[in-house]
């Protein structure tokens, strides 16, 4: 198992535990009970297991997951949704039952495949439960008792009523209590099926009924001489005299989880059903193992939440709260997956170690989630190197123009936007614009395209430099900018409605200055304008009032400069 | 979206494949310490034209993997209508719920984070028995399927010995 050659990977690889690993075994069979035991996501055992409102499980921080992307269950692909989840406490107390077992029970089943191997005789027959039974830890450990193999045949295993020991001690969990009755062999048969009935818990002193007379009241389960019971019921029920047989709790009423902790410090991981019943995400369930009570944080809606709030809730949550509001979308599912996982635990973690958790999310996810492993020979530096020059002519573009033409521009635009809006014509030209910026930076400035244009008033409508004409001469600017600070969709008389343009549609602001941003100095009024209204332009909401108040302050200053640049040019 | 949980899932069906692979499939990682890239090679099946061919593809893992789906590539050349020329398998299992380029597939037989590494291979295997002539990756390819047969087997036989080296 542990060769010297293997390497760390391939030791890790048999470190790993699979279903496939009862192949070889002479408990095939157990394979799939390993399988059952493990989330179909993970692969691994259930760790916090939940159920789906379809009724599959999957391990919490799994499921929780798949559904920030998907609701749906994985198995069924019906909707499932995350307040549904409850907790499955016994796939939980199995899966621990059956992890704790394991070892053992992979070394028993293998053990008896090399004794098979160099053993004459066949034991065809103890195949099963032999090596199964053994397995159990408790059962090992029970004191003064000879191997079971042999005892079972003898008895004839398999028999609801054989007589297997299993003192409270020795029990690890409520799987194994199945398996019930105190008393030795010696005791005869038919009593044993009485106590086979019981929902034993391991009073080592409880002795069955004498068979001679005694029966159980119907109401309270006491045994007592059968000429008692009416006597018994009518004065309501009372403790009958200890000279009866001890008084013994029977059938459902008899209180499992109450009677368990009495024994061997076992706490069950849940509580009963009956309390389990309302579980909203408000309510978090009665988890008497969670100290912390810990409460699960609420989705949100994040269409409905501005950056700046989300950041503060990010903030206020102490968790990171840098990035773009993707990311700390991303980050707040990622957190709501791991705190909300922990609140269903029976252990949770400190907060410490779920922020720590978070911290390897982020380092990971700094490139965006939804990005797949590279392809081959992919390097961030080889495409920045191999576009370099359209780079730089993108940065000197941005650089060089900005001061001087934009009043100019602006004020163009801004008559066309309150004058008309034709979206459509907006996003062509605009782009268009940037295209033809794009591709003939150098021999076409800014600058003199304004000048060109400027003075041919009269250039072709697919002229691309057409969008940076003003499109009026200056006798007409003051009217113009009356026009749009009293939004009266009038034009100048002398001229047509002049093509409507935006300097830049959406994608082509955030290009520009998310991917190449002006160093402060270089770009004046400019800069600092165009920042501002990328972020209006982000904030979809009330686009329309900022974006023309801030026009009409830029159209002050645009007036007096770009008023001298046009006179110029005339 | 957890790197450590798709390392671990990884390792997982590594393990599993290694000690049990379905008959005519073999797959695993290129390099034991990158487990996000895999190689695998399969069987053409029997009594089709691919029979007697062994392809090789790749298999790129995504990191929030088992919840995205992994991106298959014949690294040898493939003449089958869902196969692109480029070697990218075009199979419903391969699409996640989110996307549907085709606009055609049944939700449940897309992609979900219980499927496997081993599903895949099993039915890709399949699909190279049945091509699926309503989302056509290679035009050409699956025109050939549907009108000529005959030419459509000599060309995948031709794909298939290429495949092995005989060429």
């Amino acid at each position: 198992m542990s060769q010297p050659y293997l390497s760390a990977h391939s030791q890790r690889i048999i470190d790993v535990t699979d279903p496939s690993d009862w192949n070889t075994t002479r408990l095939p069979l157990l394979g799939s009970v390993d399988s059952a035991l493990r989330c179909q996501i993970c692969k691994d055992y259930y760790h916090t297991p939940v159920m789906t409102g379809c009724c599959h499980t999957f391990c919490s921080e799994c499921i929780r997951r798949s559904l920030v992307r998907e609701q749906k269950c994985p198995v069924c692909r019906a909707t499932a949704q995350e307040n549904q989840l409850r907790k499955n406490g016994a796939a939980q107390e199995l899966v621990a039952a059956f992890v704790a077992a394991r070892p053992l029970l992979m070394e028993v089943a293998k053990e008896s495949v090399e004794e098979r191997r160099f053993s004459t005789r066949g034991e065809e027959g103890g195949t099963e439960d032999g090596g199964e039974d053994d397995g159990y830890p408790g059962f090992r450990e029970e004191g003064g008792r000879k191997r079971r193999r042999g005892r079972r045949r003898i008895e004839g295993g398999g028999a609801p009523d054989g007589p297997m020991e299993s003192a409270g001690g020795g029990r690890i969990t409520r799987g194994s209590s199945g398996r019930v009755g105190s008393q030795p062999s010696s005791q005869p048969s038919s009593q044993n099926q009485v106590i086979c009935l019981d929902d034993d818990d391991g009073d080592e002193d409880y002795k069955p009924p004498p068979s001679s007379g005694m029966v159980a009241c119907p109401i309270c389960s006491q045994y007592m001489k059968e000429k008692r019971v009416d006597s018994h019921i009518e004065s309501g029920c009372p403790k009958e005299s200890p000279a009866s047989p001890r008084k013994r709790l029977r059938g459902g009423e008899s209180s499992f989880f109450g009677s368990s902790k009495s024994q061997s410090g076992y706490t069950p991981a849940f509580p009963p059903a009956s309390k389990r019943v309302d579980t909203k995400p408000g309510a978090p369930y009665p988890n008497p193992a969670n100290p912390l009570d810990l409460h699960p944080l609420p989705k949100i809606a994040f269409n409905m939440m501005k950056e700046s709030a989300l950041r503060s809730k990010l903030q206020e949550l102490g968790i990171p709260s840098y990035g773009s509001k993707r990311t700390l979308q991303d980050r707040y599912n990622e957190w709501l997956t791991l705190w909300n996982a922990n609140v269903d635990s029976v252990t949770p973690k400190s907060k410490k170690e779920l922020l720590k958790q978070l911290s390897s999310w982020d380092a990971i996810n700094r490139v965006p989630v939804v990005e797949k492993t590279k392809v081959a020979g992919w390097t961030d530096q080889g495409w920045s190197e191999s576009n370099k020059s359209h780079y730089d002519e993108l940065i000197a573009k941005a650089r060089t123009p900005r001061v001087k033409p934009e009043p100019v521009k602006e004020g163009g635009e801004e008559e066309e936007e309150a004058e008309a809006e034709e979206t459509d014509d907006i996003t062509s030209i605009s782009s268009a614009q940037m295209d033809g910026a794009c591709a003939a930076p150098t021999t076409l400035p800014n600058s003199n395209i304004i000048q060109t244009t400027v003075l041919n008033d009269k250039v072709p409508l697919n002229n691309v430099t057409q969008s940076f004409q003003p499109d009026f001469h200056q006798p007409y600017l003051d009217q113009a900018f009356t026009t749009a600070l009293h939004s009266t969709p009038s034009p100048p008389p002398p001229f047509q409605a002049p093509p409507t343009y935006l300097p830049y549609s959406h994608v082509n602001v955030s290009e520009m200055f998310v991917a190449n941003p002006l160093p402060p100095t270089t770009v004046l009024a400019g800069a600092e304008s165009d920042t501002d209204r990328l972020a209006i332009v982000e904030e979809d909401s009330s686009l329309i009032g900022l974006y023309g108040k801030r026009k009409y302050e830029e159209m002050e200053i645009g007036c007096k400069k770009g008023g001298g640049s046009t006179s110029g040019g005339l | 979206m957890s790197f450590v949980a798709a390392n671990k899932r990884l390792l997982k069906e590594y393990k599993a494949l290694l000690k049990e692979s379905p008959e005519g499939i073999a797959a695993g990682p290129i390099d034991e310490s990158n487990l996000f890239e895999w190689e695998c090679l399969i069987q053409g099946p029997e009594e089709t034209p691919f029979e007697g061919g062994v392809f090789p593809a790749t298999l790129s893992f995504p990191k929030d993997y088992p919840l995205n789906p992994p991106k298959m590539k014949f690294t040898c050349e493939m003449f089958h209508p869902n196969v692109y020329k480029d070697g990218t398998v075009c199979i419903s299992i391969l699409h996640s719920p989110g996307d549907d380029p085709n606009q055609y597939e049944d939700a449940s037989e897309r992609w979900s984070p219980i499927q496997s590494v081993e599903k895949i291979l099993i039915s890709v295997m399949s699909m190279l028995a049945e091509p699926n002539d309503e989302s056509g990756a290679n035009i050409d390819a699956s025109k050939i399927w549907r009108d000529d047969r005959k030419e459509y087997e000599k060309r995948v036989r031709a794909c298939a010995r290429k495949a092995l080296g005989l060429f």
